[in-house]
């Protein structure tokens, strides 16, 4: 079940566009936990489970990585646990560490989700916003590229017959030019058959088989509210000279409610669709 | 109405000596289906292209042409782009976009009109065409038939008044050209556009068209109904690409309609029934070259098996000819056959290790900018076979220049010189004329009568039943029928050529043109 994915482009590109960018500019271990939670989970219903916890493991040897990585720089902080060649290593620069790996793995989980869910088509989508003639040029690298490889393959498994006086190298080489020749010979039809299409006239429309529906406008609406209310009221953590917590007041957990909310959007969302499937189901 | 008129149109290409197209006059009235025949060379795509002005070739030009009464020149931009629809041969190539539902649009998207008007007309298109299952999908998913039938609905999407299409069925396998061609035919009927198609390949299209333009040496031979055209070409080199019925009412030298269908030519023979017995060579060595036994094979560890215990001997000297549908697992086989994929059971055994292949695009085989390095790359006293092969004059061209018979000589003449003793082909008529096939299968068969050992897979069951010895059917993973090449078309019920269709049950395994002629004469002196 992959059905996050079928809301409008815009909607998906905002949505993703705001946790990332918060959860990279709000500097704080609680933003950074809840992001990388709905991260991970997100990504864990979208993608094969397996190879989602396979990942895991680099994932967090990488946030170990930076946790560790951080005190060994930064001898800022009060609470010294121990010393190295007379360098203080301290809990806050740990800690600090430890929120900045997560920080960094919650992005790179949102980038994994983003790849899944925004496919060729969607970017098509967002060029042909911006340019037809640009989404047309990204369209047809699309299509070019695979084919590019497979002929390459097909001309360098005829050419092995051939090989005995050359090296391997020449023949990759010599396959590779005639590879690109055979594509000119191509492109010249391809280009006939767009003018014949009308491709020199002046004004052109990019097409898309995406609606903006009534959903994405109100889903767009409440991540677009949640990202706003979040961004006024910021939690700020010090780190140091020592932690410095926020104070739980209402604004803080307003905030926080917010934030955690559209950090779990697409996780809930995607759960919720598939309880709504299976009861629909039942009821057949 | 008419969509064209065309009167005294000359054309001489820049730098040309002689004229491509010289004092053509042509009408085609709308809803009309014109068919343009002639030999390669002859100004088919030339005048074709005469049409459409975003693609009319650089040149003098003289007469005029007029396009719904009006000079195709004072055609606006927006008008030609949609009001005249352009199909080419290639299939891929012309193909823009990387999603089915983007090149349907693509034309919509040139013409600027906007989101909703394209989204139903693609809709529309895309349902008529039967591709709305594929509309998601990749293009490059799509097989050659889909791929042409996506063309034409992205022209058809543009609403034009007439649909000219150049030899678009010659890189399809039999079954999806008649599917393309039916298509057409619907177009035709149902919408009333005007078609202008030029094949080569005529047995289907011929009864299709309402009129049929026969070129020679860029001037009209003649023109006229396809009945009237058919009797007319008597005699003519052209006459060897028209449909069976219509040649052999030519050799009877009959009078009244010329049968065009295979019904029509049943009802025409159907009195010269006589007994005689066509025979056919068979192999005189038992000595098997290529032995595979119970051969398993799958792509993808998760995917289903494209071949299903599989079993093929091939005898050394013959000429065996693979058929099956698009898909069956015909180059599967021959790429296990020439080890460059591997089976997962079963067993070949080669008795020779010199194997050669003939990949489905000839120009692959081809690195070099002029064909004889290519061929010197090979072997460098490469002159004796490239005169055999009829190449000498054309050693200084470019290999992509060479025409489709002259490339397919080429290739097979590179293979050659590494002194094969297994010949793979794989679809090695695909794109070729009448012409240019003819000779490859008889250049083909003096190799073979030289020892050579042939196997080739095709779709061509009209190219197989003329050159091939034996003949395999590949369905369901494995070979269901085999026999020599008389025998297996004339058992067939449905997998056979034209002449077989014509002439079963009236003529004994007469598979071929030249058979039902021999029963004919035959029969002439009982």
């Amino acid at each position: 079940m992959n059905t996050f994915r079928n809301l409008h482009p815009v909607t998906l590109l905002c949505c993703f566009l705001y946790i990332t960018v918060f959860s990279v500019f709000n500097f704080n271990p609680i933003y950074s936990g809840l992001s990388l939670c709905g991260a991970f989970l997100f990504a864990l219903v979208i993608q094969d489970k397996k190879a989602v916890l396979r990942s895991f493991i680099g994932y967090f040897i990488l946030l170990i990585l930076i946790a560790v990585t951080n005190p060994l720089f930064s001898h800022n902080g009060a609470t010294a646990l121990f010393f190295i060649n007379d360098n203080r290593i301290t809990l806050e620069a740990f800690i600090y560490g430890v929120t900045l790996g997560m920080a960094v793995v919650s992005v790179l989980y949102w980038f994994r989700c983003f790849n899944e869910v925004f496919d060729s088509e969607k970017y098509l989508y967002v060029f042909g916003r911006v340019s037809p003639k640009l989404a047309l040029v990204f369209s047809m690298t699309l299509r070019f590229v695979p084919e590019l490889i497979g002929s390459f393959k097909s001309v360098n498994a005829s050419q092995k017959r051939f090989d005995k006086s050359r090296g391997r190298l020449r023949r990759y080489l010599s396959s590779f030019s005639a590879v690109i020749g055979q594509s000119l010979e191509d492109a010249v039809i391809t280009s006939d058959s767009m003018n014949a299409r009308g491709f020199n006239l002046k004004k052109r429309t990019s097409f898309s088989r995406f609606r903006f529906t009534f959903y994405d406008a109100v889903y767009l609406t409440v991540f677009t509210v949640l990202t706003a209310v979040a961004a006024f009221n910021t939690a700020s953590f010090e780190y140091y000279p020592t932690f410095c917590p926020p104070e739980l007041d209402l604004r803080t957990v307003i905030g926080i409610i917010s934030f955690g909310a559209l950090a779990f959007i697409p996780f809930v969302y995607e759960i919720s669709e598939e309880i709504r499937w299976k009861l629909s189901l039942s009821k057949i | 109405m008419e969509t064209f008129s065309v009167k005294n149109l000359s054309f001489k290409f820049n730098n040309a000596a002689s004229r491509a197209l010289s004092d053509i006059n042509l009408s085609v009235s709308s809803g009309e289906f014109l068919l343009v025949i002639g030999e390669s060379g002859s100004g088919k795509t030339t005048l074709l292209r005469m049409f459409k002005n975003e693609l009319r070739p650089k040149g003098e030009l003289s007469g005029e042409i007029l396009f719904l009464q009006k000079n195709i020149d004072e055609l606006s931009d927006n008008d030609s782009a949609a009001k005249i629809g352009y199909i080419a041969q290639n299939p891929d190539a012309q193909i823009v976009s990387d999603r089915v539902y983007g090149e349907l649009a693509f034309g919509l998207e040139s013409l600027g009109l906007d989101n909703k008007v394209i989204r139903a007309r693609v809709s529309e298109f895309a349902s008529y065409f039967g591709l709305s299952g594929d509309f998601r999908k990749k293009t490059a998913s799509l097989s050659g038939g889909q791929k042409q039938l996506l063309n034409l609905a992205a022209v058809m999407a543009m609403e034009p008044e007439v649909i000219i299409l150049d030899e678009p069925t010659s890189q399809l396998d039999p079954i999806s050209a008649s599917e393309f061609l039916d298509a057409l035919r619907r177009v035709n009927e149902d919408f009333g556009k005007t078609m202008i198609i030029a094949e080569h390949h005529l047995s289907e299209v011929f009864k299709l068209a309402d009129k049929v333009l026969c070129l020679e040496n860029g001037g009209v031979k003649a023109c006229g109904k396809p009945s009237e055209l058919a009797a007319f070409l008597k005699g003519e080199r052209i006459e060897q690409t028209l449909p069976v019925s219509a040649r052999i009412f030519n050799h009877l030298g009959l009078d009244g309609g010329c049968p065009l269908s295979v019904k029509e030519g049943r009802a025409m023979l159907g009195e010269y029934k006589n007994n005689h017995q066509i025979s056919y060579k068979e192999i005189k060595t038992d000595k098997k070259i290529i032995d595979c036994r119970d051969l398993w094979f799958r792509y993808d560890k998760n995917g289903s098996d494209i071949l299903k215990g599989c079993d093929l001997s091939v005898y050394q000297g013959e000429f065996y000819a693979l058929l099956g549908e698009n898909g069956c697992g015909k180059s599967t086989l021959l790429n296990l056959i020439n080890g460059s994929v591997k089976q997962y059971r079963g067993k070949i055994r080669r008795f020779s290790d010199r194997l050669a292949c003939l990949p489905q695009n000839p120009r692959n085989l081809f690195v070099k900018d002029k064909l004889g390095e290519d061929l010197e790359m090979v072997n460098n006293s490469y002159k004796e076979l490239s005169d055999k092969f009829n190449l000498s004059h054309l050693l200084d061209r470019h290999p992509y220049d060479l025409s489709g018979g002259e490339l397919q000589r080429a290739a097979l003449c590179k293979l050659m010189l590494t002194k094969p003793e297994v010949l793979l082909l794989d679809e090695a008529t695909k794109g070729l004329d009448s012409f240019a096939k003819n000779e490859l299968g008889a250049f083909l068969r003096a190799l073979t009568n030289e020892g050579l050992t042939v196997l080739c897979v095709t779709h061509d069951l009209d190219f197989a039943a003329e050159f091939a010895d034996r003949c395999g059917l590949l369905f369901d993973g494995g070979i269901t029928v085999e026999n020599y090449s008389n025998p297996f078309f004339s058992s067939n019920a449905f997998y056979i050529t034209q002449s077989a269709k014509i002439s079963r049950g009236i003529f004994t395994n007469a598979v071929t043109y030249d058979d039902i002629i021999k029963c004919l004469d035959a029969g002439d002196g009982v």
